[in-house]
């Protein structure tokens, strides 16, 4: 029992040393964030909850109000007084109609935007994925393909996602004119993750820059990848006369895992630096956002809550890229060390 | 009509006017069952000898037939062990063997497969290690794996491509001793590519030296009367066995001096002396002396 505990931990590359410094580094960042940042962010939300709290107290002395009224107009005998008091049962109906919606636009909290943040780059990693996986086969298993294609990676490669965002943002728009009946909208909503926080163009647009940015690693890597495969692995594929789909999913592509992660490790690390600058710029809720709007906001507590994010983004980006280590570690075949 | 037979085969690779010819006019005839070593130097075609008989290359000229039928492409009748092993990584030893009895045998069933591959690897002595990966093998025993890996299949010819060349002297005995022991169980026809004189003389029934390349071509067979079951101990004490290992390799060295004296004379290197650029007067400017700088 303890032996099988012991070759998991060593399969997935823990070592107690390394863990132990790690959590003291940890701790120390987490102290300084704590002193600088996190205590003036929590009392600036805490301060928004107060006055939310407020405005919500006002919306039920204004219904209470409007009751009093509406039974008052009821009782009403004379014209003039019942014409006064419609009046101002419908500002008051306005009034309550807006505080409610504004209980609903509030402002979002730092938690519910990385969750957010979180969503769109994944949905964009996993589009990349959906494009680069196929074309990266292709292009390695053919070489007519790979030099056709080569010039347009190498043209399209280094272009920032700050000059897709606006490009990306018209032909999104395009493609839905009208968001509150769009069938691309709601398939996005169907997805039980996506649904609950709302797709909305900008979203989408985000999603899709950071596909756009995110999926040249994994193209390049999974074309080499399969365009690498030993040859006396291809021998042995032909002397036991296997067919095209067995070569491909029994050999190359379990030769070519390794690659494949290692480029879709690149791809995160891209993805997620692309979206916080994509959300920046377009009006799409989330870590990106919210830096703009701090900086926009200019309060004392700005410059903290603007680091609070580059640790949050770091820490964040951090988790990701373990994360996907563990998934490289578990299909590489050689025992070859990935990353610290 | 011999079982396997090559009947002037030539092979050359390169554009046309430039062509290295690495085979030429080859002849080679195999009877059934029966175990014939070819011997020759690095470099000298071996490989592309066995690629030419497994069907992993085509002959320029000349044919390749197995009982009768020309040879067009590699099959699992014809088993090849690689000199590299070719084993999967990210399969088990079990899992290598059963990609290929799978493929060959298709309508078995699964149990009668997982014994069959079960009885190749005890045959070659691997039944401790049936679900190790590759990675955790020693060269030894993945060579092993792909000696049970080609027998699996039960192939009609079994070509082997310097099976031992990537072995130390220890494990390679092993394994020839195991290589003997798995021929006189189940008799096959086997050819043998090789570069040691000693595992020639103890396996084959025909030694076949390959002269030196460019256009290397086989020469006469030498056969080796010994008499079977060979042991390797008393083999040193047959007079048959050093006057054969004599032999051989004299001929073998002698190929590779024919080669050598037919190579073209160098010519003399003509008398120039360098031409004297220095120039007479010294040059203003910060100059080392010539001692200084050498220094």
């Amino acid at each position: 029992m303890a032996e099988k505990f012991a070759s998991t931990v060593d399969r997935f590359g823990l070592d107690w040393h390394y863990i132990i410094i790690q959590v003291v580094s940890f701790l120390i960042v987490m102290a300084v964030l704590y002193k600088f940042g996190i205590k003036p962010t929590i009392s600036t939300m805490e301060e928004r909850a107060t006055k939310i709290g407020a405005g919500l107290k006002y919306a039920e002395e204004m219904q209470a109000k409007l009751a009093a009224d509406e039974a008052a107009l009821v009782a009403a005998t004379t014209a003039p007084e019942r014409l006064a008091l419609a009046r101002s049962i419908a500002t008051q109906r306005d009034t309550l109609a807006q505080l409610r919606a504004s209980n609903y636009s509030r402002p979002w909290t730092l938690p519910d935007q990385i969750g957010r943040s979180l969503r769109c780059m994944f949905t964009g990693f996993v589009l990349a994925s959906f494009i680069a996986i196929p074309l990266g086969l292709l292009c390695g298993l053919s070489p007519v393909v790979m030099s056709a294609l080569t010039p347009l990676i190498s043209l399209f490669k280094p272009v920032s996602p700050i000059v897709w965002l606006p490009i990306i943002f018209i032909i999104v728009g395009g493609f839905i004119p009208d968001p509150s009946n769009s069938a691309i909208l709601n398939f996005f909503n169907g997805i039980p993750l996506l649904g609950d926080i709302g797709v909305n163009p900008a979203f989408l647009a985000s999603a899709v820059t950071v596909a756009l940015c995110s999926l040249w690693p994994t193209l390049v890597n999974t074309a080499l990848g399969v365009a690498a495969v030993d040859k006396d692995h291809m021998n042995v594929a032909k002397v036991l006369r296997l067919g095209v789909a067995t070569r491909l999913f029994r050999i190359i592509i379990p030769s070519a895992l390794p690659l494949i992660f290692a480029g879709l490790r690149i791809s995160l690390g891209v993805g997620w630096m692309v979206l916080i600058a994509a959300e920046l710029l377009s009006s799409s809720e989330g870590i990106g956002k919210f830096v703009w709007d701090m900086f926009n906001n200019g309060s004392s507590q700005t410059f903290a809550q603007m680091f609070v994010v580059v640790f949050v983004v770091g820490v964040i980006g951090l988790a990701l890229d373990r994360i996907m280590i563990v998934f490289q570690r578990l299909v590489s075949f050689d025992g070859a060390p990935t990353s610290l | 009509m011999a079982y396997l037979e090559l009947k002037n085969v030539s092979l050359g690779h390169g554009p046309e006017g430039h062509r290295t010819e690495v085979l030429r006019d080859v002849n080679l005839a195999v009877e059934e069952n029966e175990f014939v070593a070819i011997i020759g130097f690095s470099g000298s075609g071996k490989s592309t000898l066995i690629n030419l008989m497994a069907g992993l290359a085509l002959p320029d000229s000349g044919e390749v037939t197995i009982h009768g039928k020309r040879v067009t492409g590699p099959g699992p009748d014809k088993g090849i062990v690689f000199q590299n092993y070719s084993l999967l990584p990210w399969l088990t030893v079990f899992g290598n063997i059963e990609l290929a009895v799978a493929r060959v045998f298709p309508e078995m069933s699964k149990t009668d497969r997982r014994e069959h591959v079960m009885h190749y690897i005890k045959m070659v002595g691997l039944g401790h290690a049936v679900d190790r990966r590759p990675a955790a093998l020693s060269g030894g025993m993945r060579q092993r794996v792909s000696l049970a890996r080609t027998l699996s299949i039960k192939p009609d010819v079994l070509l082997l491509d310097e099976p031992l060349s990537a072995l130390d002297a220890l494990t390679r005995a092993n394994l020839q001793d195991e290589i003997l022991r798995i021929w006189e169980q189940d008799k096959k026809t086997v050819v043998l590519i090789t570069n040691d004189v000693d595992e020639a003389v103890l396996l084959a029934d025909r030694i076949i030296p390959l002269t030196v390349g460019p256009a290397a071509t086989l020469a006469d067979s030498i056969a080796v009367d010994i008499p079977r079951p060979r042991n390797r101990t008393e083999l040193n004490h047959l007079p048959a066995f050093r006057e054969l290992k004599t032999h051989t390799t004299q001929l073998l060295l002698s190929f590779k001096k024919d080669q050598l004296s037919s190579a073209k004379a160098i010519p003399p290197a003509p008398a120039i002396v360098p031409a004297d650029f220095t120039l007479g007067r010294p040059v203003p400017g910060k100059r080392r002396a010539p001692a200084e700088a050498a220094a």
